[in-house]
């Protein structure tokens, strides 16, 4: 009798061993990939938890960041930066909004480096800078900072100091500057930082600061237009700054009036003041260079919304603070403040006539000054505004 | 299903699957060689196994084609007449196998399925993708063939002893 189970015998050692190792072979591949996908698993994990820790970094900056509500803080666009600068991103560094008076000029170390837009001729140190407003911020180490040859923005580095006085509306990088109206220039001489000087509501001194110009880092030239022939990246600075530090200069189209106005101002050491002014009435083009003035600076008496050219006006009646002639008259600050009849005139450049009116005639551009002033330059007062006056 | 249980429900039908291979390949090696390869393919595709009831069916099913491939891949190159009988393994019934062996590769793996594993008629023709009336000619035609051939082994035997 045959049994059909028998007829191929059964499976032999070496059937069964080959069996076992094929199996053995798939358990460990199986083992392997398991450890694999462990190990993937273990990574992606670590990979979560940094880019969690990374965006908890981010969020905490943010905060810090909503402290500054004027500025956003955000990469260098591409191109701003020279390409073999290695600038980092970071979050601004948290400051103190009440400004201390009469700081320490000593430099605020930053620990990452300095504020810096991409392409600008200026580093800051203080993330409120106004320079620094609109712009998109980055930071700048202080090594590539020395590199580029970028410099410090005079008005926030807190290695700048200026100096002003009590009784003195504008501040100075030179002390020795404006010495003449204090009764002793040795006596209450205040280093202050920019902060400070603009918290004491001192404006820059049109001498020894100069009136702002324009440049770019890579720029020969300072613009007193901010977008000159259509430049960009334009850093506004003193011209101190941008003719003595960074060597730049006058642009020939739009700076040359600047540079010469203010390099007379300069080298004479003398403030333009309506006195000044009346002291000295032989100058040669006196009305050009004072019509193409930007420093003109008057005395504003609050209380009555006047301003004055004399300092000396029989018409002051209350306390008079001296400011830039181009601030007052933009309305930019909503308060209109209207020219003293008494001691400002008004006359447009090269004209016969000085004129009561500013707008007298449809005349445009027109400066102010002190009616002895004028008439000390042979002009006569406007016939239209004479009658005016007589009619008043 | 994880390996271990691959490896619980291999183990467990190891016997079926060498009887099938041998079925077709006649040679112990050439049906370790087939059994391996099915087992990878099998572990490859496990996820194709759509209820792991038919398991053992589908582990076969893919072992009778690797057969196949098995033997497309080795078709003789040689004349026949050098081509060496299958040996009986050992332990095995040397008559029975040699007939099954001389039998045709249609005939006979419904025979080794049917006779061998128990599998009904049906169950072979789906597993061989035939339809049962031929299951059933063919497992006929093998009956046939091995009664004659057991019949003129016993008549030679009695020759021998006689």
């Amino acid at each position: 009798m045959h049994d059909w189970k028998r007829a191929f015998g059964k499976p032999n050692a070496a059937f069964e061993q080959r069996v076992q190792r094929t199996l053995r072979q798939i358990q460990e591949k199986e083992e392997a990939k398991v450890k694999k996908k462990l190990t993937l698993s273990v990574v992606l994990a670590c990979a979560l938890c940094l880019t969690v820790l990374t965006l908890s970094a981010l969020a905490a900056a943010d905060l810090l960041g909503s402290m500054k509500p004027d500025v956003t803080l955000s990469p260098l666009q591409e191109g701003d930066a020279p390409s073999d600068s290695p600038i980092v991103f970071a979050s601004p560094t948290p400051t103190t909004d009440s400004p201390t008076v009469f700081a320490s000029p000593t430099p605020t170390p930053m620990p990452m480096g300095y504020y810096y837009v991409g392409g600008h001729a200026l580093y800051h140190v203080d993330f409120d800078c106004s320079l620094l407003h609109g712009k998109e911020v980055g930071i700048i180490s202080n090594d590539d900072a020395a590199s580029l040859g970028i410099v410090a923005c005079p008005y926030c580095s807190a290695s700048l100091s200026y100096y002003t006085r009590e009784d003195d509306p504008f501040y100075h990088v030179d002390e020795s500057c404006h010495t003449e109206t204090a009764a002793d220039p040795s006596d209450d001489l205040l280093s202050v930082s920019w902060k400070d000087a603009v918290s004491m509501n001192k404006t820059p001194c049109p001498v020894c600061i100069g009136s702002s110009v324009y440049c770019t880092l890579a720029g020969l030239f300072y613009h007193a237009e901010e977008n000159c022939q259509g430049i960009e990246n334009t850093d506004e600075m003193p011209l101190y700054l941008a003719a003595s530090v960074l060597l730049k200069e006058p642009c020939p189209i739009c700076a040359q009036t600047v540079s010469d106005s203010t390099s007379d101002h300069v080298s004479d050491d003398k403030h333009i003041t309506p006195s000044a002014a009346e002291s000295d009435p032989t100058e040669s083009d006196e009305t050009t260079a004072r019509a193409d003035d930007k420093s003109l600076y008057c005395y504003i008496e609050n209380a009555l919304a006047l301003y004055h050219m004399s300092e000396n006006c029989a018409d002051i009646q209350g306390v008079v603070a001296p400011a830039l002639w181009t601030d007052v008259v933009s309305t930019e600050d909503g308060v209109q403040y209207s020219a003293c009849a008494n001691c400002t005139v008004f006359a447009a450049k090269g004209g016969v006539f000085y004129h009561m009116d500013p707008d007298c005639s449809g005349m445009t551009n027109a400066f102010p000054a002190t009616k002895a002033y004028m008439e000390s330059l042979g002009k006569q007062l406007c016939p239209e505004c004479l009658s005016a006056s007589t009619l008043a | 299903m994880t390996s271990q249980q691959f490896s619980e429900q291999i183990v467990s039908i190891q016997t079926t699957l060498y009887r099938v291979a041998y079925g077709l390949l006649l040679n112990q090696t050439d049906c370790a060689d087939a059994v391996q390869d099915c087992l990878l393919r099998a572990w490859e595709k496990r996820h194709t196994l759509r209820e792991e009831s038919y398991f053992k069916t589908w582990v076969i099913r893919i072992l009778i084609n690797e057969c196949y491939s098995m033997l497309r891949r080795k078709r003789p190159t040689v004349s026949l007449d050098k081509i060496p009988e299958p040996v009986a393994p050992p332990e095995s019934d040397r008559e029975l196998h040699d007939a099954i062996a001389r039998l045709d590769q249609k005939l006979r793996l419904p025979v080794v399925l049917h006779y061998m594993e128990g599998y009904s008629v049906s169950e072979t023709a789906r597993l061989l993708r035939i339809p049962s009336g031929t299951v059933k000619t063919r497992l006929s035609k093998a009956r046939q063939t091995l009664r004659l051939q057991l019949i003129d082994e016993m008549n030679d035997e009695k020759r021998r002893n006689g």
